[in-house]
């Protein structure tokens, strides 16, 4: 009790994140919202092959229910796979992949991908719908969808045609749909890779703003390490496979851009990426 | 004053412009003797065979029996073409099974098939309803297997980790997909539709339409002949707006067909 109180704040900025971040895979939770719902990822000795190629090796990690997670790293270092292998798209060809939850049924899982896929022929109302699985009663599902698209700002487009819609806000429809069942995780798979810059940094705040009044553990993999600086509590750098690098991100929320402890955290993680490429 | 005609009743009738000035044409050319009525009646002389066809139910039974030759054929031939066309889209195995067969069989051209036909069903409805079946079958065939296999793959990607069953995914997902790539598979269809049958009735029938037409021509009835092609036209635009209808209703959220 007396250690933890003479330690530097935990949410103070000042602290240096590198000791952690050196400690690989250890990186402790905090900062994280109160979590009834989250679910936990612990992944062991991960391994996974296509046609004889290892794309993950030796992987472990373990992510607390509730924190928002940035998976980082170049095209083809494995990130997609591993965000499709904890959601249970793909297999692994060894190790052991355990999602646990505090709740007595287990939440569901959902993903939000870069293209918003939502389904042409379904009105707005519908297709975050689709989100509830099947089942239920059709006027509780409509109450439910609804609901969801409020919490996007999007209810006046209800019953409007995917087509008629931005991308932005087409976008905002399907993070309502991956929201609508109340997630205990949710994969974002670079969903806000095709989005103009005014657009990315308004959704961005939309989703940290729904994460920390859910409390669903979110994984986020992006290349854009500004966008992984500012809204994860907890950065993952993806290598060949392996995880090179796992930093907490220290900064009270909200975040303001252009913070110099996000800018100087950002400078470092770029860094190391570009540095990956450096002859040996 | 409001002028007499808005810009919007005018744009309502320019298509129907140069129709009119053709059948006025003709009306023209005929009561002045310009044209022999023995070769080309008169539009007046065509209402007139066709009032006189109407009265005596000679039209209605031709008409009925064409019609009712027609639907029997489009269901059977569309409804095996779909069936084929849904399982070779969804099961590979079916597809290597069937698919080589059928674009064999599809480069024969159907009408070619009519002294078989005539040898083996005479020239009774079978004969009819064979070959308008044949040639419907085709491009409802092509055009399902077609849409099936255009469906977005990302889109039923998202369908599966979204938990839905197989019957939702082909319902809410794979089905609607298709449905455009079907709809052009129902316009080429009833297309071959009318011009089957209207072969197939020319050269081997004892009713229907193109047997009017037929017997016509023997008797130099020159007005019922032009009578039964007006009706093979009317017929023709009629299918087409029920397609039209069709898509309006089906297709709305596709922004293609949504102001056609």
């Amino acid at each position: 009790m007396l250690a933890t109180a003479l330690r530097v704040p935990e949410d103070s900025p000042i602290r240096d994140p590198k000791p952690r971040g050196v400690a690989a895979s250890k990186a402790p939770a905090r900062a994280a919202p109160p979590s009834a719902t989250g679910i936990g990822v612990t992944l062991r000795d991960l391994r996974k092959d296509f046609d004889g190629h290892t794309v993950i090796e030796g992987l472990d990690l373990h992510i607390p229910a509730g924190q928002f997670v940035a998976v980082v790293g170049r095209s083809g270092c494995g990130k997609s796979t591993l965000l499709r292998l904890i959601l249970g798209l793909e297999q692994p060809s060894a190790g052991r992949i355990a999602l646990e939850s505090g709740a007595v049924r287990t939440p569901p899982k959902r993903i939000m991908f870069q293209e918003p896929r939502l389904l042409p022929w379904a009105r707005v109302v519908d297709n975050v719908a689709v989100g509830l699985g099947e089942g239920g009663r059709k006027a509780e599902r409509r109450a439910r969808a609804q609901a969801a698209l409020a919490e996007v700002g999007l209810s006046e487009k209800a019953g409007n045609w995917p087509a008629t819609l931005s991308g932005g806000q087409r976008q905002r429809v399907a993070l309502a749909r991956a929201l609508v069942s109340r997630p205990g995780l949710l994969a974002l798979d670079e969903p806000l890779g095709a989005l103009d810059a005014l657009t990315r940094i308004d959704m961005q705040a939309m989703i940290e703003r729904i994460w920390r009044a859910q409390g669903f553990t979110a994984i986020l993999v992006t290349h854009d390490v500004a966008e992984a600086v500012a809204m994860a509590d907890r950065i993952l750098v993806v290598e060949a496979g392996r995880i090179a690098l796992d930093v907490a991100v220290d900064v009270p929320r909200p975040r303001r851009r252009g913070d110099a402890d996000l800018a100087a955290l950002e400078g470092r993680i770029l860094d190391h990426l570009l540095s990956e490429r450096a002859p040996s | 004053m409001t002028p007499f005609l808005t810009t919007r009743t005018l744009e309502r009738l320019t298509p129907w412009l140069v129709p009119a000035v053709i059948l006025l044409g003709w009306q023209v050319a005929a009561s002045t003797g310009l044209v022999s009525t023995r070769f080309m009646p008169a539009p007046s002389g065509v209402v007139a065979a066709g009032w006189e066809a109407a009265r005596s139910g000679e039209l209605w039974t031709n008409l009925s029996i064409s019609f009712a030759r027609a639907a029997v054929g489009f269901l059977i031939g569309g409804g095996i073409g779909f069936a084929l066309g849904l399982a070779n889209g969804l099961s590979r195995l079916s597809e290597r099974l069937t698919d080589t067969t059928l674009q064999m069989i599809r480069n024969i051209p159907h009408l070619s098939l009519i002294p078989l036909v005539i040898l083996w069903f005479g020239i009774d409805e079978e004969a009819k309803l064979f070959l308008v079946a044949i040639g419907v079958f085709f491009p409802v065939y092509a055009n399902t297997l077609h849409g099936i296999r255009s469906v977005d793959p990302q889109l039923v990607e998202m369908g599966r980790v979204y938990g839905m069953s197989p019957t939702t995914l082909f319902t809410r997902v794979v089905l609607p997909g298709a449905l455009p790539s079907i709809f052009v598979g129902l316009r080429y269809a009833l297309g071959i539709m009318w011009l089957t049958l209207i072969v197939a009735e020319t050269i081997s029938a004892s009713s229907g339409l193109g047997y009017m037409a037929m017997q016509a021509r023997e008797f130099m009835l020159v007005d019922v002949v032009v009578l039964a092609i007006v009706i093979y036209a009317g017929l023709g635009k009629a299918a087409d707006a029920v397609t039209r209808l069709l898509e309006r209703r089906f297709l709305a959220w596709n922004p293609a067909y949504r102001n056609a």
